[in-house]
């Protein structure tokens, strides 16, 4: 490396860290990445999780079964920096940082092109969903970074088979979806990169490959409900009855029409789960995700900004281009592999998958830098940081947009709801945001043993009695309360519409969100609940 | 066996492929007119025979409609054909299905210059002639493709003439008509300058400006006239405004959370809208959308058919690498890079957030792309061992009839079944019966709410009305008025309006005409429901009560 590289390096290692730390209390945390942080901390500190189990291996959510990579991945920043944001968010930003400096050593083995290496740390470092995931706790981060270590491994010349099994265990303890990643990853960039190996040892790589994920699905199978799991989160191109019902549609449409059964038999049948998956599993790679809006929802990224910056869709077609020409197919169809998964489950979009085929997308955009005159890479490069600039700073806008997910104004709610259930049962309506109890949790200074259960593998659960706080459903009964009963009710729009018959109960406090509207009411006395 | 032999008449056998794809059954298949076409038609008869459109309005420029302000050529274009054939239930679906034709022989003419193969060329044709959007947009009488018509042209004969640059026709057709395409549609007006603009920047060297400024000239004074009518006429304006991003429902609610107050509110609103448009923009290349939903046939997600065959796909993936692999990207790919990249502008735009129809010169392009992939696949199939190779040219034939049948099926068996009254079916038998039933009754009352899943108000029903009556469109125009109740247009006896049924049930000899959704039916006595009007799948849509 000579010494301007050098500098470069640093210098966009230095701006990957910039990046990363400004804003840093932004994005706020949503329930998932709160549990999350809440859970990492209860087992820095207790060696039990939210429902009081002693270091689990598998973590509950409300839509899913949670490997524990992540969570003990953030017990480590918990560790050091307590129950913190900071503390939640470090693990995240250096595994964000690291991942900038795999893509880099990565690079170097692709390519002898020195300025390639430097061009995919200013890629990866401007991404935005890259970006946004280092500084929450989330598994995306994980996977992507790696992937990429487990790729750098295996296309290094001498294959470490013990880093090699270590980064593959990792993977298949941070993600399920590592379970459908790992194998064809393993085999695609074995069979494709490694042309110098000789079939043997290609076939003891591929073997790890497909022999670790196997057994991490079968010892996954033991666990209760983890079918259950994997049919209605991870293949739900079959579960989901649309696809089906759609074929029986237009199939009985035609039958209807006069048309022989053998006609529709031929034309209409299962065979289009495989046409659905397929372009289902395209879609996960069109430009509008990748430079356009990556997470409408905002919660793998900024919601307006692509996974890459705009401007960088035009070295990406040249990259195409490039790797065209050298006859390196290979490299462009990596993201393809990477997100192939994502063919199982339909209709909704699989972005982790796409997170981690990200560092991917960025070595092919480096190399359509290639083409660039030198007066449109620096304003290549200017647009990248004047866009960047902008959407870090309107931060504010985007916690509006986030209102719902990201819930900011939450901490007075859940502040009051913990000084009042120090005294008092409190009630709290349970869809003022997605899940309350982890921000309790998180936020306040709640005793974790109130909320423990007995339950060993509790799936797609909800914790709605946290000690003194119960969190009261829509299909709750709320009453008047009798004459000592001393109940406080957080009430959600939803549950005020409920209570407006009952009695004179008044509101003694109001909290709106922050788009100034009206979120929740207190009331101090008079609603109970059956 | 497989040799292309005869360009022409292979040339010959697509066209005629093509306009069976777009004439058979037209007079059943849309089930009925929709109710852009009947308006169109009925307009177009109303100029024929008095110059005015059916509001009275003297050889209009946009003609108001039903309040979208339609651009006036496939209007125009109809009442010279009515002029010719006279009143026919396929008289409007004639100018749509002739440039659906048209665009055929266009495209094997502009690529074979393009790319100076006639085997391009000719897979080029058939992939058009094949085409679902180019076969849909045709039978459902659209413009659009009349513009890509005459882009197409004036494209085929600018390189024609930059051969050699001496016969100053070709330089005349070319500009006649490129302007002559602005008029068709209005997005047109914008797009067409700018991929003229591609293309003169792209063919530079072979281009004198001062030897050509007598053409840019006349191109100018071709177009003066229809930037006059933008400019000049408010519906124009007022349209644009009505179709354009900002009035997206999301991106509003988004502008909304901008606070004014802050130094950076305009930074903001800027970001917002232009996030939100590069995204739309994007979203036009969604694979989903292209192979397979995007003509939105059906209710049922993917089972749907997109504007371009599934088998498609994988044809243009090759065409690309195809035309990458070159150490030059030849000025024909620069070309059909950059018209793609313009025509998606308008689709970019609009407030919705897919809208095929603006950009089905995206998709001519993508046919195009296709007989590049074609043809590559074919070269190399060419080099296979005899049996591989009868194979292979099996394979593709197999997948490409039965992707062409899964279409058929969708738009002839199914796309009636899940839409049709989304093109008001069954608007024409009420049309047909409320005419019949016209001397029984002192006033007959329509209300074009209905839906199957869910209501909503069906547009141009008096155009309906009139149209199927064989209504004078001067008498229309002399009686037509809008009434006092809600949503209420008159004329003659019929009055299109709002049914409450507190108030008209106590109407007499009247015939009342509506769905369940603004009448009681459940609560009206069997012998007062005369006839009753169903919907394709045979769920009853409205019911005609007599009073």
């Amino acid at each position: 490396m000579v010494i301007n590289n050098i500098r470069l390096f640093s210098a966009l290692i230095l701006i990957a860290l910039f990046l990363r730390v400004f804003n840093f209390s932004h994005p706020f945390f949503s329930a998932e990445e709160t549990r999350i942080a809440s859970r990492g901390f209860l087992i820095s500190k207790l060696g039990v999780d939210e429902i009081g189990r002693k270091f689990p291996y598998v973590f509950n959510s409300l839509t899913d079964y949670q490997l524990p990579l992540t969570t003990y991945v953030t017990s480590l920043g918990t560790l050091f920096f307590g129950k913190t944001d900071l503390g939640a968010r470090l693990p995240f930003f250096i595994v964000g940082l690291l991942l900038v400096w795999l893509i880099f050593r990565v690079a170097k083995l692709l390519s002898k092109e020195k300025t390639l290496p430097l061009l995919s740390i200013l890629i990866v470092a401007t991404s935005p969903v890259l970006i946004f995931l280092s500084k929450v706790p989330n598994e995306s981060i994980i996977l992507a970074t790696l992937l990429v270590w487990l790729f750098y491994l295996l296309i290094n010349k001498k294959i470490n088979v013990y880093l090699l099994s270590v980064s593959i265990i990792l993977m298949l303890l941070t993600s399920k979806l590592a379970f459908f990643l790992v194998g064809p990853f393993v085999l695609y960039t074995i069979f494709c990169f490694r042309k110098d190996l000789d079939l043997k040892s290609k076939l003891k790589f591929s073997a790890a490959g497909i022999i670790f994920p196997i057994i991490a699905m079968c010892l996954f199978l033991q666990i209760p409900q983890s079918q259950r799991s994997l049919w209605e989160n991870n293949l739900t191109l079959f579960s989901d009855v649309t696809t089906l019902n759609g074929l029986n549609k237009i199939r009985g449409q035609g039958l209807e029409s006069g048309l022989p059964n053998v006609f529709e038999a031929i034309l209409v049948n299962k065979s289009f789960f495989v046409i659905v998956g397929f372009l289902h599993w395209l879609s996960h790679l069109q430009p509008a995700i990748l430079f356009g809006q990556f997470d409408k929802l905002g919660n793998l990224g900024f919601i307006n900004a692509g996974a890459f910056l705009k401007v960088l869709i035009i070295p990406a077609i040249g990259g195409i281009i490039f790797l065209i020409r050298k006859k390196e197919i290979k490299l462009l169809l990596l993201p393809a592999v990477i997100t192939l998964p994502a063919s199982l489950v339909y209709p909704q979009l699989s972005l982790n998958l796409v997170v981690a085929s990200l560092p991917f997308i960025a070595l092919i955009i480096s190399f359509g830098f290639f083409y660039l005159k030198p007066i449109f890479l620096k304003l290549i490069i200017f647009l990248i940081f004047f866009e960047l600039l902008i959407t870090l700073s309107l931060v504010s806008l985007q916690d509006k947009q986030t209102a719902n997910l990201r819930p900011i104004w939450v901490n007075s709610i859940v502040e009051k709801t913990y000084q009042l259930s120090i005294n008092n049962k409190v009630l709290v309506s349970d869809d003022l945001v997605d899940d309350i109890s982890p921000f309790i949790f998180w936020r306040t200074n709640f005793d974790p043993k109130g909320a423990f259960l007995d339950i060993p593998h509790p799936y797609k659960y909800r914790q709605t009695k946290l000690g003194n706080i119960e969190l009261v459903g829509a299909s709750s009964k709320l009453r008047t309360c009798g004459k000592d009963e001393e109940v406080s009710f957080i009430s959600s729009k939803r549950d005020l519409e409920r209570i407006k018959d009952l009695g004179e109960a008044t509101a003694s406090a109001m909290y709106s969100n922050n788009k100034n509207e009206l979120v929740a009411k207190l009331y101090e006395r008079g609603i109970c609940i059956d | 066996m497989y040799r292309l032999k005869s360009v022409k008449l292979l040339l010959l056998i697509i066209v005629i492929l093509g306009i069976i794809l777009r004439t058979w059954k037209i007079t059943q298949y849309p089930v009925q007119l929709n109710h852009d076409e009947v308006s169109q038609v009925y307009d177009a008869i109303s100029i024929a025979q008095t110059g005015k459109d059916i509001y009275g309005n003297f050889l209009p420029t946009i003609f108001p409609s039903v309040n979208d302000f339609k651009s006036p050529f496939y209007t125009y274009s109809t009442s010279l054909i009515y002029l010719l054939v006279g009143n026919h239930e396929w008289l409007i679906k004639v100018t749509g299905i002739l440039f659906g034709v048209l665009i055929i022989p266009a495209v094997f003419l502009f690529t074979r210059k393009l790319f100076n193969s006639s085997k391009v060329a000719l897979f080029s044709a058939f992939f058009t002639a094949i085409s679902p959007a180019e076969i849909f947009f045709s039978r459902k009488s659209f413009e659009n493709g009349a513009g890509v018509f005459f882009v197409m042209m004036a494209a085929f004969f600018i390189l024609k003439y930059l051969e050699k640059q001496q016969k100053r026709i070709w330089l005349i057709l070319a500009i006649i008509f490129s302007s002559f395409g602005m008029y068709t549609y209005f997005s047109h007006a914008i797009i067409i300058p700018l991929m003229l603009i591609s293309f003169i920047l792209i063919f530079k060297n072979n281009i004198s400006f001062k030897k050509h400024l007598w053409a840019f000239l006349l191109w100018i004074i071709l177009i003066i006239p229809l930037f006059l009518i933008i400019w000049t006429n408010p519906d124009a304006r007022f349209r644009s405004q009505t179709v354009f991003i900002s009035q997206d429902r999301q991106l509003g609610e988004q502008i909304s959370l901008i606070d004014y107050s802050n130094a950076f509110s305009k930074i903001a609103e800027t970001k917002t809208f232009i996030d939100f448009s590069f995204n739309r923009y994007l979203e036009q290349f969604d694979p989903k959308f292209l192979f397979a939903t995007g003509l939105d046939l059906t209710n049922q997600g993917i089972l749907n058919s997109g504007p371009l065959l599934l088998l498609q796909l994988p044809l243009i993936l090759i065409a690309i690498f195809f035309l990458s692999q070159k150490r030059e990207l030849s000025l024909a790919s620069k070309l059909l890079i950059s018209w793609m990249v313009l025509g998606i502008i308008p689709s970019g735009l609009t407030f919705e957030p897919h809208s095929p129809h603006r950009m089905v010169i995206v998709f001519t392009l993508f046919n195009i792309l296709s007989g590049i992939g074609m043809f590559w696949l074919w070269q190399k199939i060419k080099t296979f061992s005899k049996s591989f190779k009868l194979i292979s040219i099996l394979l593709i034939k197999a997948a490409l009839i039965l992707n062409v049948i899964f279409f058929l099926h969708i738009y002839f068996v199914n796309y009636p079944y899940e839409k049709s009254q989304y093109i008001q079916y069954p608007f024409e038998q009420v049309a047909v019966f409320a005419w019949s039933e016209h001397e029984n009754f002192n006033s007959i009352v329509f209300d074009p709410y209905f839906g199957e899943e869910a209501p909503f108000v069906g547009t141009a029903a008096h155009y309906y009305l009139a149209y199927f009556g064989n209504y004078s469109p001067k008498l229309f125009q002399e009686q037509y008025r809008q009434g006092s109740k809600e949503r209420e247009d008159i004329f003659d006896k019929f009055s299109i309006r709002k049914v409450d049924w507190r108030f008209d049930q106590d109407l007499k000899n009247t015939l009342i005409i509506g769905s369940s959704w603004s009448i009681p039916i459940d609560r009206i006595e069997k012998e007062k429901i005369i006839k009753i009007f169903y919907f394709y799948n045979k769920r009853p849509a409205f019911y005609a009560i007599k009073l």
